[in-house]
């Protein structure tokens, strides 16, 4: 039979292609498995730095420690601004070197070091120079292939996780851009660093390669996604804010849709519709064979459900018209009453949104089952941005590095977080009435998202606006416990560059389906081209990888 | 004053007057719709913006707002010198550039003249590749400096080959009457064949102008200092200002608190910004462009 490839899909591999072309390296691209590995949880817990909280800032919010391995903490949260923020270094971190430091940003970029008080003030309590090379960060893969490719690497450079998974040869490319870490940071070495030492051991997990320590990790939230719903028209309207199941979201749907009162239950929901329909995140193993979400019975009940929305016009129009319809805007204005965000896109909306709103609210759905059983959530990578530091550097410059990110790891509450964070006092930021940092025209201006690229700190809930980080670290407590235990819990494994490919156009072709281009049948067919395509060839590796680590 | 048609046309009947004047219009506004939205919503605040979910459509509270954020930091300004400087340099070391190049492969004698156009054309068939151009631009230390917006993209085939034809289209006689007035190639160039030429330079000064006014890819390859960058970067940047994909850890990692979320007023004045210099040239160019494009691309 002839292969049926749709528009979509074609243009969908089209991209891929040139995705693969764009990101070759002069050796080329290696097919299939080529760039995937995977390392065993004992030897990554033995390269990870020990873990030594920070006792200078406890959050009045409490976490949830995570358990599961390759799992990141629920960090906690703070409800109000500290009045004194805490001294977390005494000693000058830099010895007066000069760095180039190249970070990802999305907004506009601000002056340069020499018209910038901004970095000024933050390089002179550092006690170091350090000059960023801000790169556009949609287009940022492009510019670090090129940069890497060509060895003309910066002294700290920062790579997001998911570029990195565009690239092809990365395992190579590490060893050879890169200085090895280990010797400074492993076990009892990080001490000098205690800030470092603060970051959780599962997200140094996530910065090992080829057996090195190779990056200072930016430590993530647990949750990708959450079911997001505007609470102050929820509970002014009385409808149900906690459906059980996948029946009582859809007649709540059906009945919060009013398209003559330009009201519509939901914008894009269908990232959050996988876990309430329990498919695995990535692969299941039952039988002693791995299943891949895509093939799992719960995906075609998920399809048809998704249909059912899309068919009965519960998703606002201009969602189902254009994938990058402007749902922010559509949340506030009370257009779309329900859709899923990452948690940070709670925030964002409170920003945009409270200050000519001030009744604005949000709330996350209560996880739960299609059936109203035990729920299941997915979880992050316990890593999503890593700093790494140029190779061949005298260990001197090294160490001076890692003490400038170290100071940079400040967590939320110190001084050093609310320098790089909002610049000088009355300077660049005031306090405003609720005790926060509000920036001043000076500090619109010169700060920029930059010093907190270079190493992460733990990921605390730090809202101007208490109401909604109680809810929501609420939520995210109370969700921990649903987090679906993978079969490759604690593995660090980096995805085959030809089955992560497949995703997107795979997945294009199953959007097809829910939104009625295709019939529901389909869904087979389009599963053994997958299969055909190198899903296959995926389930062999990550069979492989179970076998190697004694799991099959 | 009524011109008398020619005999072999009628007057068209005023059905048909009506009919073309119906879809002419409809083509128009379908035209001007979206355009009309763009600068209303640049115009407006944001609740007009939040009532609307989205692009505005009637009219409410108008403000300059988004213009005065955008020009306030200083940012903006100084992107539009910088693009200013690039587009108009550019254009003219291309110009220079494919002009003598044109001219000098449109002489059927001049020398090794069919194989420096062969490989001319093999660049429409073959792109230098992403990282083979980066590696040229930092062995030639271009890295940071504006030449590197410039000189690797300052001659393009098309253009080449558009003039090129328009030259050899220039009768011989014309060209060696001036040589026995004693003209040298220099003076038959610059005296007689440039003057014959005004359409076709005309048009692809205004391809490469809009080239360069609208390039920010290599901008991003090349700049790594962000105070050079030029208009349509620190555009994009405006636009997709707190959109990281950290799994949603957007407002984080990308607003820590101070930076505002996009917002649609502001991304259409951008996008109303970068459209007005290409609207101000177009019309005074566009009266060469019919003729100098298709003179050159219908006679090889």
């Amino acid at each position: 039979m002839h292969p049926q490839t749709s528009r979509r899909g074609f243009l969908g591999l089209a991209g891929l292609a040139a995705l693969a072309t764009a990101c070759s390296t002069p050796s080329g691209p290696r097919p299939g498995t080529g760039g995937a590995t995977a390392a065993a949880k004992e030897k990554l817990t033995s390269l990870a730095p020990s873990y030594i909280p920070f006792q200078g800032v406890q959050p009045d919010l409490p976490g949830t420690k995570s358990t599961i391995p390759g799992v990141p903490d629920v960090s906690g949260g703070f409800t109000s601004y500290p009045a004194n923020p805490a001294q977390a270094l005494t000693q000058k971190a830099g010895k007066g070197g000069g760095y180039k430091a190249m970070t990802p940003l999305w907004g506009p970029p601000p002056p340069g070091l020499a018209a910038n008080s901004y970095f000024q003030a933050v390089n002179a309590d550092i006690g170091a120079t350090v000059e960023f090379q801000i790169a556009d960060g949609n287009t940022y893969v492009d510019k670090a292939i090129a940069r890497l490719a060509a060895g003309d690497v910066p002294d700290i450079m920062v790579i997001p996780s998911w570029e990195i998974d565009k690239m092809a040869d990365f395992n190579r490319a590490v060893d050879q851009a890169f200085e090895d870490l280990t010797p400074y940071l492993q076990g009892d070495k990080v001490k000098p660093y205690p800030l470092l030492a603060n970051l959780p051991t599962a997200s140094w997990e996530w910065s090992v390669w080829n057996g090195k320590l190779m990056a200072v990790p930016f430590p993530t939230e647990p949750y990708p996604y959450a079911l997001l719903y505007r609470k102050d028209l929820f509970d002014k309207n009385g409808w149900n804010d906690s459906p059980k199941t996948a029946e009582e979201l859809y007649q709540l749907g059906k009945e919060i849709t009013d398209p003559k009162a330009k009201r519509w239950a939901f914008g894009a929901i269908h990232e959050m519709a996988w876990p309430i329909f329990k498919v695995p995140q990535e692969w299941r193993y039952e039988g002693g064979k791995l299943v891949h979400k895509y093939e799992t019975p719960e995906f075609e009940q998920m399809l048809a459900w998704m249909r059912k929305l899309y068919e009965e016009e519960l998703i606002h129009p201009n969602v189902v018209s254009s994938k990058s319809a402007n749902e922010k805007e559509l949340i506030g204005s009370g257009q779309i009453l329900i859709y899923r965000d990452g948690l940070g896109g709670w925030k964002e909306l409170l920003i945009q949104h409270r200050p000519r709103n001030p009744d604005f609210a949000l709330n996350a759905f209560p996880v739960f089952a299609h059936d109203g059983s035990r729920p299941i959530m997915y979880h992050n990578n316990a890593a999503g941005i890593f700093t790494f530091v140029k190779k061949g550097l005298p260990k001197e410059k090294v160490e001076e590095i890692l003490s400038i990110l170290n100071w940079c790891a400040a967590p939320f509450g110190t001084k050093e977080y609310e320098l790089s964070n909002y610049g000088v006092k009355d300077k660049h930021f005031t306090l405003g009435s609720d005790g926060f940092p509000k920036p001043t025209e000076l500090g619109t201006k010169e700060v920029a998202y930059t010093y907190g690229f270079l190493g992460g700190r733990p990921l605390y809930v730090d809202w101007p606006f208490p109401d909604a980080a109680k809810l929501n670290l609420e939520w995210q407590n109370n969700t921990f416990q649903y987090i679906e235990r993978n079969p490759f819990a604690g593995i660090r494994i980096q995805r085959p560059s030809k089955y992560s490919g497949l995703q997107v156009p795979t997945e294009d072709k199953f959007t097809d389906i829910m939104r009625g281009r295709r019939p529901l049948g389909d869904a087979k067919q389009i599963v053994s081209e997958w299969r055909r395509d190198g899903g296959d060839e995926a389930r062999e590796f990550y069979m492989k990888v179970l076998r190697d680590n004694g799991r099959a | 004053m009524k011109t008398a048609n020619p005999s072999w046309a009628e007057r068209p009947t005023l059905i048909g007057r009506f009919g073309k004047g119906t879809v002419l219009t409809g083509i128009v506004v379908c035209v001007l719709f979206p355009l009309y939205m763009v600068v209303l919503t640049s115009l407006s605040t944001q609740e007009a913006v939040t009532r609307a979910g989205g692009l505005v459509l009637i009219p409410g509270e108008l403000s300059l707002a988004a213009y005065e954020q955008l020009f306030a930091g200083g940012v903006v300004t100084r992107a539009v010198l910088v693009s200013l400087g690039v587009t108009t340099v550019g254009t003219l070391i291309s110009l220079t550039v494919t002009v003598l190049a044109a001219y000098g492969l449109s002489r059927p004698g001049s020398l090794l003249h069919r194989p420096l156009l062969f490989l001319v054309l093999l660049t429409f068939l073959f792109g230098p590749g992403m990282i083979p151009k980066y590696l040229v631009v930092s062995g030639l230390g271009l890295v940071d400096s504006y030449w590197s917006l410039i000189l690797p993209v300052a001659v393009t085939a098309f253009n080449l080959v558009v003039m090129r034809a328009f030259f050899m289209n220039i009768p011989k006689e014309v060209t060696d009457s001036a040589r026995i007035d004693g003209a040298g190639e220099f003076t038959i160039l610059a005296r007689i064949v440039l003057p014959m030429s005004k359409g076709v330079t005309a048009v692809i000064g205004l391809l490469y102008a809009v080239g360069y006014w609208n390039s920010f890819f290599d901008a991003v390859l090349y700049l790594n200092d962000s105070s050079k960058w030029p208009l349509q970067l620190v555009l994009r940047q405006y636009v997709y200002q707190g959109q990281s994909l950290f799994a949603g850890q957007s407002a984080d990692t990308a607003l820590a608190g101070h930076a505002m979320p996009p917002n649609l007023a502001i991304q259409m004045s951008i996008v109303v910004i970068a459209l007005l210099p290409v609207l101000f040239v177009y019309p005074f160019v566009q009266r060469h462009f019919t003729k100098g494009v298709i003179i050159g691309a219908v006679k090889g």
